[in-house]
């Protein structure tokens, strides 16, 4: 250990015995000194320097942009000289992060300049990266693109795009893989909140966030499950702690001690993948012990409470003590906290979503929060926080394999809508209908049906006899786009190398190579295209919120790199749609996108208003995240980032979506009327009558405007201008019978009903469901993860049974899970993963930045100090995690975050394979400065049978100590970094 | 009317951990990649529990330019000494890297970037600044302006209120240490 790090850690001994209490609120109304007044936000006790010019001087000059690594969406500024960028600066008066960035935000400005980035398009030959210009690239990638679907079809390429371009560049994807003829797109929302979106779109309409970021600070209680903000979203931590401040209670509940929980008041611990009886263990409590649950808004706004009910009495405290492991006092205090609340929410991430129960587990936190009648408030809702800066965003553009964008999902109706949307659109040259669209795909039937995924597409591409089970679509996959996709993100990774070995053509896409390129040991028929980072370009990007803020371009792209927007463009022309593609400027697409997604209503952000809130933000306060101006002023009354829905271009966004406590067109929302006004049983889909404090009627449940999805503005140049439907919806003097009198083709009977003219959002006043009656499972039922300690919980509550062509592949959860019935008698620790908070994603743009690969330089194994012993092992020594899918060799850190019975790794990791580093497969100059080996090798098999996400989260491992000679040689410096973080001596 | 300099002082209810000060740090002022001018040092980790009693607790610790600063006193070529704002520095001309200051700091802010083995070739010292030149510009510390929680606080002593060294500062120094830090007087 280095001589400081050592003396520091004993100057940090002599204040162990010290309390602290520092308590910032009464340390602000304490003082009446004017320079501790001026601390805003406690940051300094100086009086605030003055604001400081933007431009420094004549030649530097700062440029605003949006952090590329998690989604809470924080603003910084590049300083920029010329045409380089020499630093950055805090964005203080940002409203989300106010200046304040983690260790990854703090690193963007040497990520721009970083050496290890990929300089000029590669292509394997024999063995070795030979440098190619672009036009060889490009057209090569086209013309192979072009055979294999001569060839093989249209499904026989694979399309991964990305989370990290902006909303344009995903757009953009999507529609080439429209063009190109398959549903075979997806990307990284698959992974990470494809659950979510199926759990809470199921349950009330749409599947984000409910409220801000910023919000949560007005939550009484916190119920954060299967989510570590401290790591995964540090800044999101200053609105916790807010609550906190506030008198409010913040409880974690997940298999480990995080550092989010060492900010908690209430620590629940339960098995990994034990979510659902957990939750039922407190609705037990809430429902039918303490009587808390609130009966008048269950009535008025949710459907089906009863099937919910009968299940909630299935999972008495005790059955759930036995299931989880959280004993029954536990239960009860967490439930205490939540059902006392004023108000509360529960928020998670991919602890909750990475199961093959995900889409349930999730059902569940929204039926909790329901059952309070705290969904649809200030401080109350349910938050699933995403995970990369435009995941959102790309969600929303559905880079997915079962939709088209804006959720509109593969029918004809849909096809119709985005036909007639790029056949409208002013800003293309291109024509197109549904015929034509049809022309395009290997028949209408595959036009219609859902594409591979990007957990699982490698099952489409190895050989019959690789594959479990069918195929269901003409021809395996020969290509593979990976673009600004990391794949050591998806398990089954042993397999996923295979399947790169096998395709003709790999295309990776990224700033630094990404193992696309690496992984697969083969000697060609991979290209690699540098891609500009997000400082190089240009575009919104939608954070967690649903609010979206425009990233201005710092530099040009550096060395031979190009922005996503200028490659996608040039493939488009290459395969010969280049007229749907022939934007003149971004701001085109932006247009085009709020033209066309007009169900989740995204009309009304249009590029000026966008823009003008980014170079505004400083207007926008940190509470509600409204602009803190007088009533003249152009943003008055508007929301940062116009929050999704916004309806139209004076639409000031909606930042807590069902709320019904304000008028639709100052925010105010409702829950969507889905599913139709009658559900199978005959139960009314829409709402109770209510009077709420901004109308002086009564106001009626209503369904969903007709067509208000679908019917486009009589202008299509003006996207945000109000249609009929949406007029209608807003206005207090039209019903949703004006409404469906009034359009052409709709039947109007449906609608005699609901003739009372009054303000409405376009998606009507509708119920949350308790019963999801299109899930395999109604209501949520607790299964047994496909690997678990427990065979006789497996017996009795097994996982589900085969489907056939799920996503043209065959899942057969149950039959892995017999097959892996005694699993427990090898493997004895149960496995999770999650994330280090100095890494993002695939680790290929942290892993090759020095403040952060500095920071932390070590893949590793979190294993208890107990076990360590039993090892014989300590923080820094090799050891093998072993499991049924494979094996990784890694570094031991000994901590008590996790128990004896647990392990931890980070999924950031790549460049050792089962023990074999292979940095020595990248291109030269581009080898990463940290690397490890990749846990996604061996989390288990399983699925969630509603979306194929993939269940990372409950594996089960054993643990074996490496031997000298199978230590891994990492790269020098790395190496110092450890010896320097006191991991190694 | 007491003339000591503004410093960083760690407010450990809100670390995270996230490591923001120590990679804006060195990026602001393009450090060798070792020298950890500013860190955190998490204790009791997976211990729920009160601050520095028995719960985990991330303290982000730098150079608190202490009144008493110890590294001053031992220093035996007077490379460290006091800068127009009192906060204190290290000329590196003067340094010999006899590592005394790293051992006399209760704290372990002298870094050594260039050293290569523990004894006897050191290098020389570097630690925190108190970011002497960002002050010239009247502004911020920029690990005090970029802490997403607001783990840093920064001011002088002097314009803190009895109350609040006492609630703060004062819990976190104490006894001897509140001396070295602050001083006997305030």
């Amino acid at each position: 250990m280095r001589l400081d790090s050592y003396i520091r850690s004993i100057g940090d001994h002599c204040m162990q015995t010290n309390v602290l209490d520092i308590d910032r609120r009464n340390m602000m109304k304490a003082t009446g000194v004017a320079g501790l007044a001026a601390a805003v936000g406690g940051r300094t006790l100086l009086a605030e320097s003055e604001a400081k010019a933007e431009t420094l001087d004549t030649e530097t000059e700062l440029v605003k942009t949006i952090c590329s690594h998690c989604a809470v969406g924080c603003g910084l500024k590049m300083r920029v000289d010329g045409d380089t960028v020499v630093g950055q600066e805090a964005w203080t008066d940002h409203p989300i992060n106010e200046g304040g960035l983690c260790s990854k935000g703090a690193s963007i400005a040497e990520s721009v300049n970083s050496e290890q980035r990929l300089k000029d398009p590669v292509k394997k030959v024999d063995g070795e990266w030979v440098r190619i210009g672009w036009d060889e690239a490009m057209s090569e990638i086209a013309e192979t693109l072009l055979d294999i679907r001569e060839e093989f079809g249209p499904d026989s390429t694979m399309w991964m795009g990305s989370a990290k371009v902006t909303n344009e560049e995903a757009y953009l994807f999507r529609k080439l893989a429209a063009f190109y003829g398959t549903n075979n797109v997806d990307h990284q929302a698959r992974i990470c909140h494809s659950t979510t979106v199926q759990g809470l779109a199921n349950t009330w309409g749409f599947g984000a966030m409910t409220q801000s970021v910023n919000d949560v600070q007005h939550a009484d209680a916190n119920l954060i499950i299967g989510h570590n903000p401290a790591e995964a979203h540090p800044v999101m931590m200053r609105y916790i702690q807010k609550a906190r401040a506030n008198g409010g209670t913040v409880i974690t509940a997940e298999p480990r001690f995080t550092k989010t929980s060492a900010h908690a008041d209430i620590s629940a611990r339960f098995r990994s993948g034990t979510d659902i009886p957990f939750i039922y263990g407190l609705l037990y409590h809430i429902v039918f012990e303490f009587g808390a649950h609130d009966e008048e808004f269950i009535e008025g706004r949710v459907s089906d409470w009863d099937a919910v009910e009968e299940k909630i009495a299935e999972y008495d405290p005790e059955t759930v003590a036995d299931i989880t492991g959280v004993p029954v006092e536990k239960q009860r205090e967490v439930a205490e906290a939540l059902a006392t609340a004023d108000v509360s929410t529960v928020e998670w991430s991919m602890g909750a979503t990475q199961h093959t129960v995900g889409t349930q587990n999730i059902r569940a936190y929204a039926l909790l929060n329901l059952a309070l009648g705290h969904t649809g408030k200030v401080g109350g809702g349910a938050n699933p926080v995403r995970g990369h800066d435009n995941v959102q965003g790309a969600t929303d553009m559905c880079i997915l394999s079962q939709h088209l964008p804006g959720y509109y999902g593969l029918d004809e109706g849909a096809w119709q809508h985005w036909t007639n949307v790029w056949d409208t659109s002013p800003w293309t040259s291109g024509t197109i209908d549904y015929e034509g669209m049809v022309e395009r795909f290997e028949s209408e039937e595959f036009m219609q049906k859902p594409g591979l995924t990007v957990s699982r597409w490698f099952e489409g591409a190895l050989d019959d006899d690789e594959r479990k089970g069918e195929l269901y679509q003409p021809n395996p996959v020969k290509a593979l786009v990976v673009w600004g996709h990391s794949l050591n993100s998806l398990s089954e990774l042993k397999r996923v190398k295979a399947a790169l070995e096998n395709v003709e053509l790999v295309v990776g896409v990224d700033p630094w190579p990404g193992i696309a390129g690496t992984l697969a040991e083969r000697d060609d028929g991979i290209i690699l295209l540098p891609a500009a980072t997000n400082a190089e370009s240009e575009g919104s990007v939608t954070d967690t919120s649903r609010s979206t803020q425009w990233r201005f371009q710092a530099v040009t792209p550096r060395h031979n790199s190009r922005t996503d927007f200028e490659m996608l463009l040039d493939l488009a022309e290459r395969l010969d749609v280049g007229e749907h593609f022939d934007y003149d400027e971004i701001e085109d697409v932006t247009r085009e996108i709020a033209l066309g997604v007009r169900s989740i209503g995204r009309m009304g952000q249009t590029p000026e208003r966008i823009k003008a809130h980014t170079e505004n933000a400083g207007v926008f306060e940190t509470e509600e995240r409204k602009a803190a101006v007088t009533d003249d002023h152009e943003l008055a009354g508007e929301y940062y980032g116009l929050p999704w829905p916004c309806w139209h271009d004076e639409h000031p966004g909606t930042p807590i979506i069902w709320r019904d406590e304000l008028h639709p067109e100052e925010g105010g929302h409702d829950f969507r009327t889905n599913w139709g006004t009658e559900s199978p049983d005959g139960e009314s889909m829409v709402r109770s009558s209510f009077q709420p404090e901004w109308w002086d009627e009564e106001i009626e449940g209503v369904p969903q405007y007709p067509n208000y999805a679908t019917v486009l503005p009589d202008d299509p140049a003006q996207p945000g201008a109000k249609t009929i439907p949406v007029e209608y919806a807003l206005s207090p003097d039209h019903s949703p019978y004006d409404a469906a009198r009034e359009l052409d083709g709709v039947d109007e009977e449906a609608f005699e009903a609901f003739d009372n003219p009054q303000p409405d959002p376009p998606t009507g006043r509708g119920r949350a469901r308790g019963k999801a009656w299109n899930l395999i499972d109604e209501v949520p039922v607790h299964r047994e993860p496909v690997e678990t300690p427990r065979r006789d919980l497996a017996e009795e509550y097994p996982n589900y049974e085969k489907r056939e062509d799920f996503y043209r592949l065959d899942l057969d959860n149950r039959g892995e899970q017999e097959r892996l019935r005694d699993l427990a008698d090898e493997y004895s620790y149960v496995l999770t993963s999650g994330r280090q908070v100095e890494h993002n994603g695939g680790g290929y743009q942290t892993r090759n930045n020095v403040g952060t690969a500095n920071r932390a330089p070590m893949m590793y194994a979190e294993i208890n100090p107990k076990v360590a012993n039993e090892l014989g092992v300590d923080t820094g020594d090799w050891l093998w995690v072993t499991t049924d899918p494979g094996r990784m060799l890694v570094q031991a850190r000994v901590t008590e975050h996790v128990d004896a019975s647990q392990v931890f790794m980070p999924y950031h990791w790549a460049g050792i394979f089962e023990g074999e580093t292979y940095d020595d497969r990248y291109p030269e100059g581009a080898e990463p400065l940290a690397i490890g080996d990749s846990c996604n090798i061996g989390t288990s098999v399983g699925y969630d049978a509603e979306t194929n996400m993939q269940a990372t989260k409950a594996t089960l491992c054993g643990l074996e100590p490496a031997t000298e000679d199978e230590i891994p040689e990492l790269p020098a410096r790395q190496q110092a970094y450890q010896r320097q973080r006191g991991f190694t001596r | 009317m007491s003339s000591q300099p503004p410093r960083v002082i760690p407010n450990v209810d809100a670390c995270i951990d996230c490591g923001g000060c120590n990679v804006t740090c060195k990026g602001e002022w393009e450090l060798p990649e070792n020298s950890d001018r500013i860190e955190v040092v998490t204790k009791n980790e997976g211990k729920l529990g009160g601050r520095l009693e028995s719960g985990e607790t991330a303290v982000p610790m730098s150079c608190y330019h202490c009144a008493q600063a110890p590294c001053e006193d031992v220093c035996p070529t007077d490379a460290i000494g006091r800068d127009e704002h009192g906060l204190v520095q290290v000329e590196s001309d003067k340094c010999i890297g006899c590592t005394y200051c790293a051992w006399a700091c209760p704290f372990g802010a002298p870094q050594f970037p260039d050293e290569t083995s523990t004894t006897g070739s050191a290098g020389t010292m570097d630690k925190c600044t108190g970011c002497a030149p960002r002050l010239d510009e009247g502004e911020t510390p920029a690990c005090v302006e970029r802490c997403p929680t607001d783990a840093l606080v920064y001011g002088t002593p002097s314009e803190i209120s009895q109350q609040i060294r006492e609630k703060q500062a004062g819990e976190l120094f104490q006894g001897e240490l509140a001396e070295v830090v602050f001083g006997e007087d305030l």
